[in-house]
């Protein structure tokens, strides 16, 4: 599976373009510090936000604030802060993170890059429920209101009709008490017109994971991750959906023009979990070196919201909500991982325990030796943190993943 | 009363004893396994299945740890460690409300892995208002309608309702119970309080009842001699039944134990079941009526206009003045979130108040009693 006809230029364009992106909406969240022309909430990543921003609100995600934090290596100095106030090690560091900054914040200390000061806080509970007990802490810390919308899992015989209605009567609630919160009707329209521009930003989303489809991938996992941020935090924005557009057309390119982001690539890998933010560099170099290319994850259905619906906004908020890939059992992830590997043409999996994260980390085993079995595709589990840095030990991920390299190269012999 | 404890201690140490002799007894007779906590045995027991509770064991965990990460907690790791050595392969099926989010996972592995003939797992929204009782309602139905073409029977009103009158009964009991030892510190020890309410899950509740009825009966009979320890409440909110050396070295060592929220203790038997009226309607009463619970959201605190920020905190500080104790005894599992975060809370709570409290993390076949002692010892030096 040697590449060498194909050249190599490992940056993308796009990403000049998405760091303005973030920088704008970051810039403009803390200009609001100083004008409060509008309110801030803080938001978990699966909740119905088109309903804030149709209330002009500036909504900020604590879990990406974690993953950057992670990145810039400065999550685990925040994690500390809550050590000193309590808060057990093993609880889940992007909540430990927030906290950590928020209590920083609050005592005057150099915290960085802090969100702009929340006025209000909403949450969703399917990703999982120590999320709740997270918001329920910010909300004590800062003194504001929180709104927690209860999402249940889709267990085996409930009606998946039955659970979008009980979201959606938890976001008539929410309207109810926005309307109350900020003395202003709810805008109807408005709201069709931020689920017109998620919509589009979602489905260019869609388009841009499955060129990744493509032998060999134009651009690698670490090349788009950051890209699930645009439609997380900005996708009630035309022009998100239109970064999307440059962004698959730039992609088409590199399959027309012959360019891979990675030298060598010998094999296509799944991973699974949220990504190491505070060993992007160790992971990607270490792949790099063993052949082994990250084509695709799980990860980035977290971030799809393509259930958006501009002639019915409420039903898409909640089908959004209630069908995210969060509330699927195991079963159905395994299934999932399945079709993926056969979808993304791979050729094994890394699985990232996370320490901090129950939810995400104890099905693991079984989703792993499930798609193994059906496929036989060699698979391993590494161990770390996702912002931080402690948690993870170089070496030991190393010997790993050099022994799913040797395991591939056997199988292929 | 002491032959009576011993019983219940009995039914402790060999758990299922009892659930397997009931099931062979009769043809056709089913057992189903509840993973702690708050499951709706009344339910079951309407549908003429015997609800036993699973509470994993006090064994090194050898075959549970390879299916499952290491940052579950013990009771689900055990549970599982459990299931793989075939100590539930009596049961006719596995039944869990989703308590919190290893529960969740973990059920869902569990079944994959080792189907049962019956698997319910069942959703209690954890944010418990008028907008959300209709999927509690409705989680309600889907259990009765999922019973009744399991057994091939029909579960009537009628029998629901018995069978509430049964477990409201036996709640009952064990409040009375735990009246007295309030009342009269040292009658009964924390050990064997928590094999009363254990026992209570693992074996037919009508003979539970019996045994009980008997032992209130004998109790007043019993003369204790005047405690000169310091009374305590004991909390933690396990999900398991807490150590029995644990609980018999806290109260050698000048603790006594009047009060607790142990799923095997006052969690338990709390709060009854409304046994007139509609019974779904009842079951979704006793859910939002429920004594705090730290998965739960209680969204009357987080409106941005209330004072109140642990019901957790306040309902153990209200239990503690109710018996006139000292302090507080904390136990913490290992590993428990939703305890982890609301400890946090409560722990400002009681700085508030200026309650005495201890916190001693636990794990099961680990750790070292005599840490614990000295721990407690020194606790006992400050009051």
């Amino acid at each position: 599976m040697g590449e060498i006809e194909w050249k190599v230029s490992p940056r993308l364009d796009s990403q000049k373009r998405l760091g303005k992106l973030i920088n704008q909406h970051y810039n403009g969240a803390r200009e609001l510090e100083e004008t409060r022309a509008q309110p801030v909430a803080w938001v978990s990543t699966m909740s119905p936000s088109e309903i804030l921003w149709a209330m002009d609100f500036c909504v900020q995600y604590p879990e990406a604030y974690a993953a950057t934090c992670g990145a810039r290596h400065v999550a685990h100095a925040h994690c500390e802060i809550t050590e000193m106030h309590g808060y057990e090690r093993h609880l889940c560091t992007y909540c430990r993170n927030s906290l950590g900054s928020t209590l920083g914040v609050l005592e005057g200390q150099d915290i960085f890059e802090p969100l702009a000061r929340p006025d209000f806080l909403l949450v969703t509970n399917n990703t999982c429920i120590l999320i709740t007990k997270w918001f329920e802490h910010l909300s004590y810390y800062w003194k504001i209101p929180m709104v927690s919308i209860d999402c249940p899992v889709l267990l085996s015989g409930v009606d998946e009709r039955e659970i979008i209605d009980h979201v959606k009567d938890q976001c008539l609630d929410l309207i109810k008490l926005l309307e109350g919160f900020t003395g202003k009707k709810f805008d109807y329209d408005r709201f069709k017109e931020v689920a017109g521009n998620a919509k589009r930003s979602g489905d260019n989303y869609r388009e841009m994971i499955n060129t990744s489809k493509n032998v060999p991938v134009p651009a690698t996992f670490f090349d788009i991750m950051g890209h699930n941020f645009p439609n997380l935090v900005l996708r009630h924005k035309p022009e998100t959906a239109e970064h999307y557009e440059l962004m698959n057309a730039e992609l088409k390119q590199r399959i027309a023009d012959r360019i891979v982001s990675m030298p060598d690539i010998k094999y296509r890998l799944y991973w699974d979990g949220i990504p190491y933010w505070v060993a992007i560099r160790e992971l990607s170099e270490k792949l790099q070196s063993l052949g082994m290319c990250l084509v695709i994850s799980s990860y980035f259905e977290l971030f799809a919201f393509d259930r958006n619906d501009p002639f019915d906004p409420l039903e898409g908020v909640a089908a959004n909500t209630a069908l995210s890939y969060f509330s699927r059992s195991v079963d159905y992830k395994a299934k999932f991982t399945e079709q993926m590997f056969k979808d993304f043409k791979l050729d094994a999996g890394i699985f990232a325990y996370t320490i901090g994260c129950k939810s995400g980390s104890i099905g693991m085993h079984y989703i792993s030796d499930y798609v193994n079995k059906k496929l036989g595709a060699p698979m391993t589990i590494i161990e770390g943190d996702l912002v931080d840095e402690t948690f993870y030990n170089v070496e030991r991920n190393n010997m790993k993943l050099q022994a799913l390299a040797e395991m591939l190269e056997a199988k292929n012999k | 009363m002491e032959k009576i404890l011993d019983k219940f201690k009995e039914f402790c140490m060999q758990p299922y004893d009892r659930a397997v002799e009931w099931k062979d007894a009769e043809p056709n007779r089913k057992v189903i396994g509840c993973i702690p906590m708050y499951f709706p045995e009344e339910i079951l027991h309407a549908a003429g299945v015997l609800p036993v509770t699973l509470y994993g064991s006090d064994e090194p965990i050898t075959m549970g740890e390879h299916h499952l990460m290491n940052n579950a907690c013990h009771q689900v790791r055990s549970t599982f460690d459990s299931l793989l050595k075939g100590k539930y392969d009596f049961l006719d099926g596995v039944a869990a409300l989703h308590v919190c989010d290893q529960v969740r996972f973990f059920l869902e592995v569990w079944q994959l892995d080792h189907p049962f003939p019956f698997f319910h797992e069942m959703w209690r929204p954890y944010r418990l208002d008028n907008t959300n009782r209709p999927f509690l309602t409705s989680e309600l139905k889907r259990l009765i309608s999922h019973l009744e073409s399991f057994t091939g029977t029909e579960i009537t009103i009628e029998a629901i309702r018995n069978s509430i009158g049964i477990y409201n009964e036996s709640r009952y009991m064990m409040r009375k119970l735990n009246d007295i030892r309030r009342e009269r510190p040292g009658i009964i020890s924390a050990s064997d309080m928590v094999c009363t309410v254990t026992s209570s899950m693992l074996i037919p509740r009508e003979e539970h009842n019996q045994l009980l009825r008997e032992l209130l009966s004998r109790i007043d009979n019993v003369l204790t001699p005047e405690d000169q320890r310091f009374k305590m409440v004991i909390i933690g909110h396990l999900c398991d039944a807490p150590d029995e050396g644990l609980l018999n070295l806290i109260e050698n060592e000048g603790l006594s134990l009047i009060d607790d929220d142990f799923i095997t203790g006052g969690r338990y038997y709390a709060v009854d079941v409304n046994p007139d009226g509609d019974p779904i309607e009842s079951f979704a009463d006793y859910y939002m009526n429920m004594i705090p619970c730290t998965t739960y959201h209680y969204v009357d605190c987080w409106r941005g206009d209330s004072d109140k920020y642990s019901p957790y905190a306040d309902y153990t500080i209200d239990m503690l003045k109710k018996g006139q104790a000292a302090g507080i005894v904390i136990l913490r599992a290992m590993y428990c979130d939703p305890f982890d975060m609301e400890f946090v809370l409560l722990r400002e709570r009681l700085k508030e108040e200026n309650i005495p409290f201890l916190a001693l993390f636990i794990e099961k076949g680990s750790g070292s009693m005599e840490a614990v002692r000295t721990r407690v010892q020194a606790f006992v030096e400050t009051l």
